[in-house]
């Protein structure tokens, strides 16, 4: 904790800023295979994920969060870092289930990536489809990491 | 000493400089600004009070927060869901807040291939048009921030009708081909939606037999113009919908055919002004509805003994109106394209050219003062 002399005001600010961050996840579906009736769940009606302030949208531009969802395959993976690219920086990537985790049932395919071979990733969500209240979990745990490492003086404790 | 008794010690000798020492501090700060300042502060007190907060910056900025905020939570409740729940206690009031903060501090990305100026000069022209228009919308008798000598009715239209370039411009300017193909779409909306409203708007003035805005409230005092012009105001209605690009008819923001419309380069809090150009424009407009057909600051009439006339009748009507809009949000899908423009053309301009005859009739034969 060497923050210098204004330490309170910084202190301030950060509590604010990771609050922010952490009640508005803006995630986007990169959804490619069969975990993402799982997914649609956690938007419908019984775990509601706009609870936590998570508002799925369309265009990556306006997005903090990218869901993968299913496998991805090697022309996929190209398209996964396009978007990643894309996006502005507080950026965060969760994987879904085990296919874009550790490749899952298609382990052996010539075809497939894991995701981590690409871009950062966050969070991993296990499961094959991980249950919604597992993926509620998962933006439970972002929402954590963001409040631990996302403010002005990240990585600094 | 322990700790306790020295912080209490110290909480009351600040209180009691608070007390003693700090107005005079304050006074003699304000004895030192020029003179000029208080004489512009004294004579422009009203106008001052305006731009700040009632038709101005603080209504529109809440007004924007306020609606977002319900928008969510209504159409939450409608698909029984919950909506913004752990940020701020159950409500999610804060939701707006974190939202906005958050886009605040994000990244802005501007495309290589964009035009820089437009790109960051349209998401903030894009609310500050439909505002201006909020200028001439009398809030009571004596309460007009804009004054446009009788003329506030095409006014308003002028301004509100150059609303729809900047979108054009922001979808051109981000040289992107989602945004292309929905800036023209914005374009074709507006065509076909402007000109029923326009039309609609000049039947409430022959009616009235005034441009003023004032006045087409005054002359609404016997008789709310919803009823004799109920044609006029089921158009208008659906032409500020139109308009404002709400979702039965958000066709140049459709997510499934383009990304986000014209929307889709705007990241960070260029976005978010885009958001909140959305909710003024909107405004805007409802307020122009509520003064043409819905008395706008006059309270109803019972048995011709009109109520006392305020600023909360305004904001009670626009609430109405605003749940109403918000709840047909919920209730309907979006139309195609050629729907939409079929039900601009072919329905709501024979609807609002036959509003102008009746209205004509009306006056020709005296049913109407």
């Amino acid at each position: 904790m060497s923050r210098g002399v204004s330490a309170p005001i910084y202190g301030v600010i950060d509590y604010l800023l990771t609050w922010a961050r952490k009640f508005s996840i803006w995630p986007i579906h990169f959804v490619t295979g069969c975990c993402s009736p799982e997914f649609m769940q956690v938007s419908g009606s019984r775990f509601d994920m706009e609870r936590l302030g998570v508002l799925p949208f369309a265009s990556v531009r306006q997005c903090d969060c990218i869901m993968v969802v299913g496998v991805i395959s090697r022309k996929m993976g190209e398209r996964v870092k396009y978007l990643y690219e894309q996006m502005g920086e507080p950026k965060f990537v969760v994987s879904v289930g085990a296919c874009p985790t550790g490749r899952g049932p298609f382990y052996d395919s010539y075809a497939t990536v894991a995701i981590d071979d690409l871009v950062p990733v966050d969070v991993y969500i296990p499961g094959c489809p991980p249950r919604p209240e597992a993926i509620i979990h998962g933006l439970m745990l972002l929402q954590e990491k963001i409040r631990k490492e996302c403010g002005f003086h990240a990585g600094k404790e | 000493m322990d700790v306790v008794t020295l912080l209490w010690l110290y909480i009351l000798s600040l209180v009691r400089w608070l007390l003693r020492e700090a107005p005079g501090l304050v006074l003699d700060l304000l004895k030192g600004l020029p003179g000029w300042l208080w004489d512009f502060v004294w004579f422009n007190f009203k106008p001052l009070l305006q731009i700040i907060v009632m038709p101005g910056l603080a209504f529109i900025l809440l007004f924007a927060m306020i609606a977002v905020w319900f928008e969510r939570k209504f159409l939450a409740r409608a698909m029984l869901r919950i909506g913004p729940f752990y940020c701020g206690k159950r409500s999610g009031w804060l939701q707006v807040i974190a939202d906005f903060l958050k886009l605040f501090f994000k990244e802005f990305v501007i495309p290589e291939d964009a035009e820089r100026m437009l790109f960051l000069a349209s998401p903030i022209l894009l609310p500050t048009i439909p505002a201006l228009a909020i200028t001439l919308i009398p809030f009571d008798r004596n309460w007009v921030l804009f004054d446009a000598g009788g003329l506030s009715l095409p006014v308003f239209l002028v301004i509100a009708g150059l609303a729809p370039i900047i979108p054009i411009f922001a979808g051109w300017a981000a040289n992107n081909k989602y945004t292309i193909i929905g800036s023209f779409r914005t374009a074709y909306l507006y065509i076909s939606g402007e000109i029923p409203l326009v039309v609609c708007a000049a039947a409430s003035a022959l009616l009235a037999g005034s441009l003023d805005l004032v006045d087409i409230v005054e002359a609404q005092r016997p008789l709310w113009f919803a009823v004799p012009q109920i044609v006029g105001f089921l158009v208008f209605f659906v032409g500020l919908i139109l308009e404002a690009e709400r979702t039965p008819f958000d066709v140049p923001t459709a997510e499934t055919e383009l990304v986000m419309g014209w929307r889709t380069e705007f990241s960070g809090i260029l976005f978010g002004f885009t958001m909140m150009a959305e909710y003024v424009s909107f405004l805007g407009w409802t307020l122009l509805f509520i003064t043409l057909y819905l008395g706008g600051y006059m309270g109803p009439s019972l048995f011709g003994v009109p109520l006392y006339d305020h600023v909360l009748w305004m904001l009670l009507k626009l609430t109405v109106i605003v749940v109403v809009i918000v709840l047909i949000r919920t209730v309907y899908p979006r139309l195609r394209l050629d729907q939409t423009l079929r039900l601009g053309w072919n329905y709501l301009m024979p609807l609002a050219l036959l509003n102008l005859f009746i209205t004509i009739a009306l006056k020709l034969w005296g049913l109407m003062p």
